[in-house]
């Protein structure tokens, strides 16, 4: 495994070359975080094509971005962008066939901090419980917060978070079903639940 | 806000709140394969000689659709919902020829109750009444919301038959299996439980990770020919030995033809499908032909031009299943096309 400095120089490396709309930068960009990418995909979508696929709609995504956007850290904006491509994908999938294929895990226990009703699409209202989500995870102490957004965020499993964080599983699905209450108090005290 | 809108909402989120990411060694991809590493390869280069294109004409890449959810909440029609505190008293059905929630919550409770499955200690359960839009058929789904353990039972809202049930609980105090033989004999053993029909062959399992499994039992039409539209899906953890989920398809197979009647040869279906003039086969290569039990879904008919209101039927019907693909095309583009076994009848099939 390469140096992180060693990677922060990469990066730059690879974004100069996309501010300047080369496409060296993004076969490099392929290269560098192909699998990084593939691994956050897959913990979301059911199967290897429709994560590749995702990934594809990543670079794609970036390219479009650059330079309007000019993220602070490369791996993290990757992740995110790469979360929330899954994310779509996951949801068209779903939605066209109920019931089949696996489960997103940690979506399904969100649900207890949630109802049945959908915010409408592109109101005022998604962006404002955007925020509220962000306050509510700055507020956390900060091991709840790593595990909460390795979970929520990344859709790791227990097991993985358990690795990761040096906890047992067991201690680990506690500190996530402490931190899914404290969501939900949250969400009732900013009105977004009854 | 229901929990896509809150699973969207975390990834808002700002870059800079991230922890390093979980580290990818445990999803790292495989070696890829020859052919896949060329396609890969392949598509790149497309991209790339579009992001020249683009350069040199100043055109931008159109932008990703995001996916956006169809009129109405996608397949489902939400008629009411019904929270509860503790196990209600008998309550008027919200349609007429429909169960009562009381009874359905008793349905359901009993269900858990044979399971072993818990609902947690609160006794608050909410029933949501709707109209699932794909198979045009009235469900009830009992849920545990204030529960450690996330529980769903999902019945027919008229005759109380298991749809769906969902039962997560990560701290199960069962005991753990060691093998596959001792998960099948757990998932056949939950099966076993439900009120479904029973005498089905074991057909398939899929290992999504350590601690989801899912098992598929289905009928047996005939000797070595099982129907996966009469099937009863069992997910079980490993890891708690517990069953997580189940689904359960009840398609029959309409098998009527009579004893004259001769079945289609693959040359006249692939003649009949290459026939249909709202179908462009012209790009495509017929890549598998095989005679299959397919539920029919009318959708080169019907509802090619009205996608968000397609149908399937209530019944599967025994056909040949056709698959083209564009292997020209750099990413997926294949046609599959379901003509009846007997009449010829062009009873659906998918666009990917």
């Amino acid at each position: 495994m390469k140096h992180r400095e060693g990677n922060i120089i990469e990066d730059r490396n690879i974004l100069s070359q996309l501010y300047g709309r080369e496409e060296a930068g993004l076969q490099q960009l392929a290269a560098q975080y192909g699998a990084y990418c593939m691994a956050i995909a897959l913990r979301i979508v059911s199967s290897r094509e429709d994560a590749e696929e995702c990934v594809n709609d990543v670079w794609q995504r970036v390219w479009e971005a650059v330079p309007a956007v000019k993220p602070d850290n490369l791996r993290l904006y990757l992740a995110s962008v790469t979360r929330n491509l899954a994310f779509d994908r996951y949801r068209r999938q779903h939605t066209a066939k109920r019931g089949s294929g696996k489960p997103l895990l940690a979506l399904e226990e969100l649900g207890e901090c949630a109802d049945a009703q959908a915010l409408p699409e592109d109101s005022a209202l998604r962006k404002e419980l955007s925020e509220s989500i962000r306050a509510f995870v700055l507020g956390l102490r900060e091991r709840d917060r790593r595990i909460f957004l390795y979970r929520y965020f990344y859709a790791a499993s227990i097991r993985e978070i358990s690795q990761k964080c040096g906890l047992s599983e067991n201690n680990v699905t506690v500190i996530l079903n402490r931190t899914r209450k404290k969501l939900k108090s949250h969400l009732i005290k900013e009105g977004y639940l009854t | 806000m229901n929990k896509e809108d809150l699973f969207s909402a975390i990834g808002d989120l700002d870059a800079s709140l991230l922890p390093e990411s979980v580290e990818a060694h445990t999803a790292r991809p495989k070696t890829f394969h020859l052919a896949r590493r060329l396609l890969a390869a392949a598509a790149l280069l497309a991209l790339l000689s579009f992001g020249v294109y683009s350069a040199v004409t100043h055109w931008a890449l159109p932008k990703p659709e995001t996916y956006e959810p169809p009129e109405g909440g996608g397949i489902y029609d939400i008629h009411t919902q019904s929270s509860y505190e503790s196990m209600p008293a008998e309550t008027s059905a919200a349609d007429s020829g429909e169960l009562t929630d009381a009874e359905l919550i008793q349905k359901a409770e009993a269900l858990l109750h044979t399971l072993g499955l818990k609902t947690g200690d609160t006794g608050s359960m909410t029933v949501t009444r709707q109209e699932n839009l794909l198979y045009g058929r009235e469900e009830a789904e009992i849920a545990y919301p204030n529960s450690d353990i996330h529980t769903t039972v999902c019945l027919h809202a008229k005759t109380g038959q298991l749809l769906r049930l969902s039962s997560i609980d990560y701290m199960g105090d069962a005991a753990p299996v060691r093998d596959d033989e001792q998960a099948l004999a757990l998932a056949t053993s939950y099966y076993q439980l439900l009120p479904v029909a029973q005498g089905y062959a074991f057909t398939n399992v899929t290992k999504y990770d350590d601690q989801y499994w899912s098992y598929e039992f289905c009928r047996t039409v005939t000797d070595g020919i099982t129907n996966p539209y009469e099937m009863v899906r069992i997910a079980v953890n490993p890891v708690t030995g517990r069953m997580t989920g189940c689904n359960v398809f009840c398609f029959p197979l309409l098998d009527d033809h009579e004893p004259q009647d001769t079945p289609l040869t693959k040359e006249a279906a692939v003649a009949l499908a290459e026939a249909v003039d709202k179908v462009d086969l012209e790009q495509h290569t017929l890549v598998s032909a095989e005679v299959e039990i397919v539920l029919p879904n009318w959708f080169f008919t019907e509802y090619m031009s009205d996608v968000g209101n397609a149908r399937y039927s209530e019944v599967s019907r025994y056909a040949w299943h056709l698959v083209y693909e564009n292997t020209d095309s750099e990413f997926a583009d294949i046609i599959t096309l379901d003509i009846d076994l007997y009449t010829g009848e062009l009873l659906g099939g998918e666009m990917t």
